[in-house]
């Protein structure tokens, strides 16, 4: 239940798929993410989390919904993450 | 352990016990929670192991709160504790005694304890694995170097350790390639010149082809600066930028400097991406290949950076064992990471701990002429295994491989493959063929056929602008 808090900081955002996206794009891969819309400048990391893992590029959204869509309201929680910095 | 007794105690010179011990004098005006945290650690130094272990964590959250020389040497002088701590266990000193397996960028040695085994041969296991650790290139915070560019940094103290680390793989990825996985470093002078020639690239001066300075002004777009810290994947970028650059700005003139293979950073485009597990694709290894072949069709040695976030807010544990696997590869080159905010190399794994080089240890600047073979190189090699719970290392992290030829790239492929096998449907990356063609191909029986040749992220922002709400940012 972690990845359903709402977050907007700058470390994660999250999204989601309606059931009736999916059933349209079932059988498209992941979408393509400008990064500008999710307020990244180009150039840095951006990872998508479903269930806290990444998915594969080549799944296909209808197989990642039948596993992961929430069992309450239906719709498809995906996570984006930049990364974290060392010093 | 008798018959290696220089183990545990780190080279006398450097070490940050003394930094350490001159600080409570100066650290007492620094603050009533300072002091405290003083007390709280000391008593744990006193307890078990694994509570020095927290400390640890305590010392290094201070740090990135308060990055003042009082905290620091402090911090640095827990951070050593800390170190021990955990390496008692490793040498076996203490009763956590382990035998097994210890992989270290792609080689297995079976160590053991004295008091499981007396036999030579693991004796002579622990005394190879040492050897081999040692014989790697150990780049740390150095001070007292040319100030960066146009700062006034002449010391990458405190926030250079992500740049120390990937230096650190790199040097490595040369090694490899130059003299192979089985080099170690020699007991005699004078070195060869390939040795002198690496550790010259890694010098801290702009005239230094890998220098902390180039890296920094190719890392620019990437957030790089003097001073700041950086991510795995920012630093993987800088790393293709200024090899890119070495190359054009070399190519008049001689291979000096110039980098000696291809180098594919795994990941998706600058301005976009699907986010997904990275896809190392065998077309564009390839053509990156063929480029840096000037076009002859040949293959090309090649180093693959895979920068990763492997969970939201801490690294989801499902991914360590395929973290391990990827350190039994023969292409192993490591991995760039470590604790949240402390960069390390970590280059072995034994267990669930992970072993590692620490660039976090000060040194001063030296530097190795390309053609001084007679060159002193011990600030450029640790005898000090570290180690670390593999579930405390920051999901941020990127993995190296090295392939000398196609058949190794090869190789490297079919293990990869194996591991997205093992993986459970999360592997770290996979491998494909080719780029696939299409991202989006709409279900024709539930599609309404607008045309559209990839989803509308115009919806995303919340804008408004699509009629329909397909995606929507929380």
């Amino acid at each position: 239940m972690e990845e359903r808090r709402k977050e907007k900081g700058k470390e994660g955002r999250r999204g989601k798929a309606t059931g009736h996206s999916v059933d349209k794009f079932s059988r498209s891969n992941l979408p393509e993410m400008e990064k500008r819309k999710l307020h990244l400048p180009p150039g840095t990391a951006l990872f998508v989390f479903v269930n806290n893992t990444l998915p594969q590029t080549a799944q296909l959204m209808g197989s990642v919904y039948e596993s992961y869509k929430d069992e309450g309201d239906g719709f498809l929680y995906l996570c984006y993450s930049s990364e974290k910095t060392f010093g | 352990m008798t018959s290696l007794p220089g183990r545990g105690v780190s080279p006398s010179s450097s070490d940050p016990l003394c930094e350490g011990n001159a600080a409570p004098s100066s650290s007492s005006s620094s603050g009533q929670d300072l002091k405290q945290l003083k007390n709280s650690i000391l008593s744990c130094v006193f307890s078990s192991p694994f509570s020095i272990f927290e400390a640890h964590q305590d010392s290094s959250a201070n740090r990135s709160l308060k990055p003042h020389s009082g905290s620091y040497a402090w911090s640095r002088f827990l951070r050593r504790i800390a170190c021990t701590g955990s390496m008692w266990r490793f040498l076996g000193a203490s009763k956590a005694l382990t035998s097994s397996d210890v992989w270290f960028l792609g080689k297995c040695y079976k160590l053991s304890s004295e008091e499981l085994s007396n036999s030579s041969d693991c004796e002579s296991g622990n005394a190879a694995f040492l050897e081999d650790f040692s014989s790697r290139i150990w780049i740390t915070y150095r001070k007292g170097f040319d100030a960066i560019s146009d700062s006034k940094y002449t010391s990458d103290v405190n926030w250079g350790c992500m740049v120390r680390s990937s230096q650190m793989l790199v040097a490595q990825a040369l090694i490899f390639h130059h003299l192979g996985r089985s080099w170690r470093k020699p007991s005699q002078k004078p070195y060869s010149p390939e040795y002198i020639g690496i550790l010259h690239m890694f010098g801290d001066s702009e005239a230094c082809a890998f220098s902390i300075h180039n890296l920094l002004q190719a890392g620019k777009s990437y957030g790089l600066a003097a001073g700041s810290w950086v991510g795995p994947y920012a630093m993987c970028r800088a790393w293709q930028t200024l090899v890119c650059t070495n190359r054009e700005h070399h190519e008049a003139v001689d291979g000096n400097g110039n980098f000696p293979m291809a180098l594919y950073v795994v990941s998706g485009d600058e301005d976009g991406e699907r986010g997904g597990a990275p896809v190392v694709c065998i077309d564009v290894a390839a053509q990156l290949c063929c480029d840096f072949n000037k076009n002859q069709s040949t293959w090309s040695p090649i180093l693959l950076l895979v920068p990763l976030v492997l969970g939201l807010d801490k690294l989801n544990p499902r991914y360590i064992p395929l973290l391990k696997e990827t350190l039994t590869f023969p292409q192993s080159l490591g991995i760039l990471g470590g604790k949240p905010g402390t960069s390390t190399y970590i280059a072995g794994v034994q267990d669930d701990r992970a072993l590692y080089l620490d660039p976090h240890e000060v040194q001063l600047a030296v530097d190795i002429a390309a053609d001084n073979l007679e060159a002193g190189t011990s600030s450029y090699h640790c005898s000090t295994v570290r180690d670390l719970a593999l579930d405390l290392i920051d999901p941020s992290l990127a993995i190296g491989f090295y392939c000398r030829d196609k058949d190794d790239f090869d190789d490297f492929c079919s293990r990869a493959s194996e591991l997205v096998d093992k993986a459970n449907g999360a592997p770290l990356f996979t491998v494909v063929q080719s780029v696939q063609p299409s991202k989006q191909m709409y279900n024709e029986e539930s599609s309404s056929g607008d045309g559209m040749d990839s989803i509308n992220v115009e919806g995303l922002d919340g804008s408004g602008e699509t009629g329909e709400e397909e995606w929507q940012i929380l």
